[in-house]
């Protein structure tokens, strides 16, 4: 065994660096992914749900949407397909990350570490960002086998993954902000249960302007039916400007509001007492 | 003249209105020296070495760590401070390689500096064998080693360690003590170390202080406290019960303090060497025999109760006395 000597020490001491706030929060994503996918059960249960929507709808009323009005000749994968990768983007494994920390002390044997308290949960927002893609391109390429063609083209795609990107990277902050206030991981579980209004109460299986009632409602105010029919067009009728905007539009109404509220959480968290 | 490495002054920490779990407390430690904070179960060592270190702040008081003050410069107390907290917080998942380079990069290496510095502390606790298996597969004792090897990554000047054998088997225990006094001697690191074993205290702290209830009750070092207290004892064991118990009616004038456990009989006081002839004619005059007699230098557990009143070893989970 041998031990750093005094002038290990001084030379050492002399190349430290400081390191940017985006270089930590990169660091800090890195590790957050690698140990996620060491965890398959954070990520793996999002890509059932995504892939049973896709599945299960196309299979049931794929078939006997030709006959509604309003779909004729439109592929209903096409028009279900944005409802699965919503869900999957709805759903970020960050906060679960973040209550591991938080549960096993790590949360804060780094705080006693000159990083940037923020880098502490970007890290874990940003990996549940990247869980989110990776999880929408496993969804596209069942899609694609399934006969989806996109109308607005590989760049309807690449759109259509940015639009995850956002959305699992704003709304991923909800979980991370229970995450930060109670950590519990029950509460955090729950606080993902969100996710159910988000998406069902919407235009997630017919048309907005077939919808009746209450539920008709509860989909015109829902900023998810736009994130829907942006997508939608997408794939349908290819770049509608218009329906693009209020897709952005909403994905930043959903996402600005979590993640602030993850902001503020961490302040609350790391404030010492 | 040597500057203080810590320096704590009148410091509270209240828990909600009326809870005081540190009352008051003031206490100095030098550069290069161990110190070693004593007290049971709850006596409020973790909330005063979450204070030192910056994750819990004083609710009065003043505490300096190499000269910065704990609430405005806790950037810079943390650049100077390793700390190795009572529960051991690492991530199950990753490996003590990762979590080491991680680390060593958080605290500003590059990282071929990082990697060699990884390397240094994988040897130096011993762990090169397992730097590539998660630290959810470590024993107890591993998992201590590792988290001394964090804390040290950035060559802290001073080290804080609190409870770093509880519940450590002996063998362990032994490690993580050979490796504090080496990094004391070697690297004039200053340690700072909260324990309930009184064996632990006693083996590397040039100075204590005993804290019982948030207040520090005693201060010095080891030796200077026992002999302050000038408290020999003899202990003195019989084939039953009930010959303990008439010896110890038969003595109990005999000493400043006897005491009877079981089958044997304890009895404290000054000079006890020269004692001894007198109760064994005693005894046996009495028709009691005795099995075994010892004599018995104080410990730091005679000290406790004398300065509290209340036997460490009934507060602390486990105690190490050798009786």
């Amino acid at each position: 065994m041998t031990i750093a000597t005094q002038s290990d020490q001084v030379t050492s001491t002399n190349r430290m660096i400081s390191y940017s706030w985006l270089a930590q929060i990169l660091m800090m994503t890195a590790r957050s992914l690698r140990t996620l996918i060491r965890k398959p059960e954070t990520f793996v249960p999002g890509i059932f749900t995504s892939v049973f929507f896709l599945l299960i709808f196309n299979g049931a009323l794929g078939s006997s949407a030709q006959f509604l009005p309003g779909f004729e000749g439109v592929d209903y994968i096409a028009f279900i397909l944005p409802l699965s990768i919503i869900s999957a983007a709805l759903d970020s494994p960050a906060g679960q990350a973040l209550v591991r920390d938080l549960e096993s002390g790590y949360f804060d044997k780094l705080l006693l570490t000159p990083i940037k308290r923020s880098a502490l949960v970007l890290g874990h927002i940003l990996a549940g960002g990247i869980t989110v893609v990776f999880i929408s391109l496993v969804v596209l390429a069942l899609a694609f086998l399934l006969g989806l063609r996109p109308a607005a083209g590989s760049a309807g795609i690449l759109v259509l993954l940015a639009f995850t990107l956002l959305i699992g990277v704003g709304f991923g902050g909800l979980t991370v902000g229970v995450a930060l206030r109670t950590g519990s991981s029950a509460a955090t579980q729950g606080a993902s249960f969100a996710f159910f209004p988000f998406v069902f109460l919407t235009s997630a299986f017919f048309p907005l302007d077939f919808l009746q009632g209450w539920l008709r409602i509860a989909a015109t105010v829902n900023p998810v039916t736009y994130i829907l029919d942006a997508l939608r067009s997408l794939m349908i009728s290819g770049f509608d400007l218009e329906s693009l905007f209020f897709g952005i539009l909403a994905s930043l109404v959903i996402s600005i509001g979590p993640f602030l509220f993850a902001v503020v959480s961490l302040r609350v968290r790391t404030c010492r007492q | 003249m040597k500057k203080n490495a810590i320096e704590v002054e009148g410091l509270v920490k209240l828990f909600g209105d009326s809870f005081r779990a540190v009352d008051n407390i003031s206490f100095e430690v030098a550069s290069g020296e161990i110190f070693g904070f004593l007290g049971p179960n709850g006596a409020g060592k973790s909330t005063t070495v979450r204070i030192l270190t910056t994750l819990s702040l004083p609710t009065a008081g003043r505490v300096s760590i190499g000269g910065h003050d704990v609430v405005k410069e806790a950037r810079k107390v943390r650049r100077i401070s390793g700390v190795a907290l009572q529960e051991v917080g690492l991530d199950s998942l990753m490996t003590a390689a990762e979590l080491l380079l991680l680390q060593a990069r958080l605290f500003g290496l590059s990282r071929p500096a990082a990697a060699r510095r990884v390397e240094e502390l994988l040897q130096l606790v011993q762990l090169e064998k397992f730097a590539n298996k998660p630290v959810g597969q470590y024993s107890g004792g591993m998992r201590r080693r590792l988290d001394l090897a964090l804390a040290l990554v950035h060559q802290p000047e001073i080290l804080f360690l609190d409870e770093p054998t509880t519940g450590l088997d002996p063998v362990s225990r032994r490690d993580i003590w050979a490796e504090v006094r080496r990094l004391n001697r070697e690297l004039g690191m200053t340690i700072f170390l909260t324990t309930q074993y009184l064996e632990e205290a006693d083996e590397l702290a040039d100075r204590i202080a005993i804290i019982n209830r948030g207040r520090i009750v005693i201060e010095g070092s080891p030796e200077t406290l026992k002999v302050g207290l000038g408290n020999e004892s003899i202990n003195i064991s019989f084939v039953d019960q009930e010959a303990a118990q008439l010896a110890h009616s038969l003595l109990c004038t005999d000493a400043k303090q006897v005491q009877i456990e079981q089958k044997s009989v304890r009895l404290y006081l000054q000079g006890a060497a020269t004692a001894v002839p007198g109760l064994i004619s005693k005894l046996t005059d009495a028709n009691i025999k005795p099995l075994s007699l010892m004599l018995t230098e104080p410990t730091l557990d005679d000290v406790f109760l004398e300065v509290t009143g209340e036997a460490f070893s009934e507060k602390a989970l486990m105690s190490n006395q050798s009786t």
